[in-house]
């Protein structure tokens, strides 16, 4: 009986450290901003407890709308876009399609080893009034005043970001994809090819099936990632104008940090929470459907 | 095989215990009676937002030797912190109720933590009439909701200045425009030069408010009409805010701002003022310095400062909008000795001597000094000509709560320069929020 409860005290000594850091840095936020989700607090001075009422304000707030559009939309670019363009890549750098495959390589990757900041920095000086692209349309067309309206239009402000958002992480998913790849034994396409099989066939009857897993695991980065886009749209528009650009972290930071209504921002914070554990456990379902496990 | 649920539970009891923690933690508390002994010689303790490896900060050490000559028996401890931190450990000072006798304050919504709490000393009796005469009189402005003046600021941030490149205006034979109307006229003549009429950036959202509509507003409205607009006498559905707000379209739909105003950042439009490709720039007081470095000095000697033109149906002619810079603040427990120590050194660092080393240094303070004394560029010179001639309105965002200026009324603004909303829209729609949310409203 002594033996057992030291065995129990022993594993519990090896599990505390572990354990706590956990806690602390993992579940205490969570719960932290689901206790401050119910309250009206400024970050300073007394809480007040409302109860429901972030829940219920942020149903009827507009802005959390678009952000939420926005955050689908990007979602959708990222497992519609990213993930096919990054597979497609991969395998034409594995198949040998290209010339120069290590330059090209390291073309495509360039862009994910790029802080956002600076990403964001960069395609501002392309897509703004005095930036390259309209300079160049200037040039090209003889209309002085022309500028990219589609930042100004509430519907496609957004078209704009999620092409920098493929451009920056599609290289991301075609590192993992190609990583994948050449795991995949020589001998079986050799012997695809020995029985007549196209380059078409080949990649539909083989490679995809065998890269679906890869494939799930990537949309679960996505997805995770789309919902915490943060840095290169606050970086880029900051959300504007007008909110147009809106994603819901960025707009759960403003809440929070620079409106200082802790509150609303802790609500907003559990609603992304719940949507990208919702988003998972969907992918999940999907690989155990298909037997990707 | 059983599952061991017991882990997930504790980590859940705990999480939840520490959350509650926290929270108490962050109830007010009933602070330490520190009630100053006189003495002869007196310390002070300051806590000062200040970064010492500023350039800009050269003028702290001379100032303090000045102190210390004048007054030995005052001591002073420093701390120290710059940037945000410096609200982060006040706050957690605040909530302990232990503060230093010093520091540095806002008369505003950003020391929010220490003036709700009753932390801060009012100043009005140590401020005499004599005292008060010598500054710019735009700093005696309430700055809590009884009158109180918490600190004396020895700088004012002056939101809305027009800064003119003469040369471009000579080689187009123009006249700077006494009227918007005027200068909107100049418009077909300048856009014709290939040349943008008034260079403004507002992708960041704030500056079409505080550099524009704000100063709007009190050449429409004036202060005495926003003071009941924050308490609900008046509303934001007026005349003078919404007709302010449809000024500010004006500029747009005329093509006095640049096309994509709204893409363009602050120092993008600066950027080409200075590069000679804009006539005129609307932008803050504190630009000044930025042009100056970034100009050459034969484009510098050439740029004017005036106000804003005449817009139709201003009460307050003239006027441009102002907040006031950060100051030190006394703690409102000093009493005896130590409130006299400090009210010294207040008094000294931003009274007369403590300006003149300001202004040695490149800064204009708000105490009013005799500028043929200090080297002034020309700039600088019809800058303070300039301010020191209008009288300042209020900055929005300095007065009413963050949150409905900048997650309503900034990209309100946005979308009606844009032409998505209308200004009796967004006029009600902030009208609509701050008589439900603003703190002014619940008072």
């Amino acid at each position: 009986m002594r033996n057992l409860r030291s065995k129990k005290l022993s594993y519990l000594s090896f599990i505390l450290p572990a354990f706590l850091i956990y806690v602390g840095i993992m579940v205490f936020p969570v719960v932290f901003s689901l206790a401050l989700s119910f309250t009206k607090w400024k970050g300073f001075g007394p809480m007040e407890f409302v109860g429901l009422d972030n829940y219920v304000r942020m149903f009827s707030d507009p802005v959390f709308y678009i952000g939420l559009r926005n955050n689908i939309l990007i979602v959708l670019v990222s497992v519609f876009g990213q993930i096919p363009l990054g597979l497609l890549l991969a395998y034409m750098l594995h198949r040998k399609m290209v010339r120069g495959a290590k330059k090209f390589e390291v073309l495509i990757f360039l862009p994910i080893t790029i802080s956002s900041v600076i990403v964001a920095q960069l395609w501002n000086r392309v897509f703004s009034p005095i930036g390259i692209l309209p300079s160049i349309v200037r040039s090209l067309t003889g209309n002085s005043e022309y500028i990219m309206t589609i930042f100004e239009s509430k519907a496609y402000a957004i078209v704009p970001i999620m092409f920098v958002l493929l451009w920056q992480h599609t290289s991301l998913y075609m590192v993992i994809f190609l990583a994948n790849l050449q795991r995949i034994p020589d001998s079986i396409i050799e012997a695809a090819q020995m029985e007549g099989a196209s380059e078409g066939t080949i990649f539909l009857k083989i490679i995809a099936p065998m890269l679906a897993p890869v494939a799930f695991i990537n949309s679960i980065l996505a997805i995770s990632g789309s919902f915490k886009s943060f840095d290169l749209i606050y970086s880029m528009t900051g959300g504007g104008p007008a909110h147009y650009t809106e994603v819901m972290a960025v707009y759960m930071y403003d809440t929070t940090f620079v409106y200082q209504n802790y509150g609303y921002g802790s609500a907003l914070s559990i609603i992304i929470i719940l949507f990208i554990v919702a988003a998972i456990m969907l992918t999940r379902a999907a690989t155990k459907k298909f037997n990707f496990d | 095989m059983k599952r061991n649920r017991t882990l997930p539970g504790i980590a859940l009891l705990a999480s939840v215990v520490a959350a509650a923690l926290l929270v108490s933690a962050c109830q007010p508390s009933k602070g330490k009676d520190a009630a100053a002994k006189a003495g002869e010689a007196v310390t002070l303790t300051v806590y000062m937002q200040h970064d010492q490896a500023n350039p800009q900060s050269a003028y702290w050490p001379v100032t303090l030797e000045a102190f210390a000559k004048k007054y030995p028996n005052i001591k002073l401890e420093f701390e120290y912190v710059s940037g945000e931190a410096f609200h982060q450990k006040f706050q957690a000072m605040a909530a302990s109720g232990d503060i230093p006798d010093l520091f540095t304050t806002y008369a505003g919504a950003r020391s929010g933590y220490i003036l709700d709490r009753g932390m801060v000393k009012d100043l009005r009796p140590f401020l005499t009439d004599d005292f008060k005469k010598d500054f710019n009189q735009a700093i005696w402005q309430p700055q809590g909701p009884n009158g109180e003046i918490y600190i004396v600021s020895p700088n004012m941030a002056v939101c809305t200045v027009v800064y003119v490149n003469t040369k471009l205006q000579k080689q187009l034979g123009l006249e700077t425009p006494k009227t918007l109307e005027e200068m909107i006229a100049q418009v077909p003549k300048i856009r014709a030069a290939g040349l943008t009429p008034l260079a403004f950036g507002n992708k960041a959202q704030w500056q079409a408010q505080s550099l524009l509509l704000s100063m709007l507003v009190d050449r429409l409205g004036g202060t005495a009409w926003f003071d009941k607009a924050m308490t609900g006498e008046n509303k934001f559905t007026d005349k003078p805010f919404v007709d302010a707000i449809a000024v500010v379209k004006s500029l747009v739909d005329t093509k006095l701002f640049p096309a994509g105003v709204n893409q363009l950042e602050g120092p993008q439009a600066w950027g080409e003022f200075v590069q000679g490709k804009a006539v005129y720039l609307l932008d803050a007081g504190w630009r000044v310095s930025a042009l100056k470095n970034a100009a050459t000095p034969e484009d510098y000697a050439a740029y004017a400062a005036v106000a804003f033109p005449a817009v139709p149906g201003e009460k307050n002619p003239g006027s441009s909008a102002a907040t006031l810079g950060e100051a030190l603040a006394m703690n409102a427990k000093l009493e005896g000795a130590k409130a006299d120590a400090a009210w010294k050194f207040l008094s000294f660092i931003y009274g007369a001597e403590g300006s003149a080393i300001l202004m040695d240094h490149g800064t204009v303070p708000t105490y009013k000094l005799d500028y043929s004394k200090f080297a002034v560029d020309s700039l600088s010179a019809q800058y303070i000509a300039l301010i020191n001639s209008q009288t300042m309105g209020y900055v929005i965002d300095a007065k009413m709560d963050s949150e409905g200026v900048n997650n309503l009324l900034n990209p309100g603004i946005q979308a009606v320069m844009m032409g998505a909303k209308t200004p009796a829209a967004l006029a009600a729609e902030y009208e609509g929020w701050v008589a439900a949310n603003d703190s002014h409203r619940k008072k």
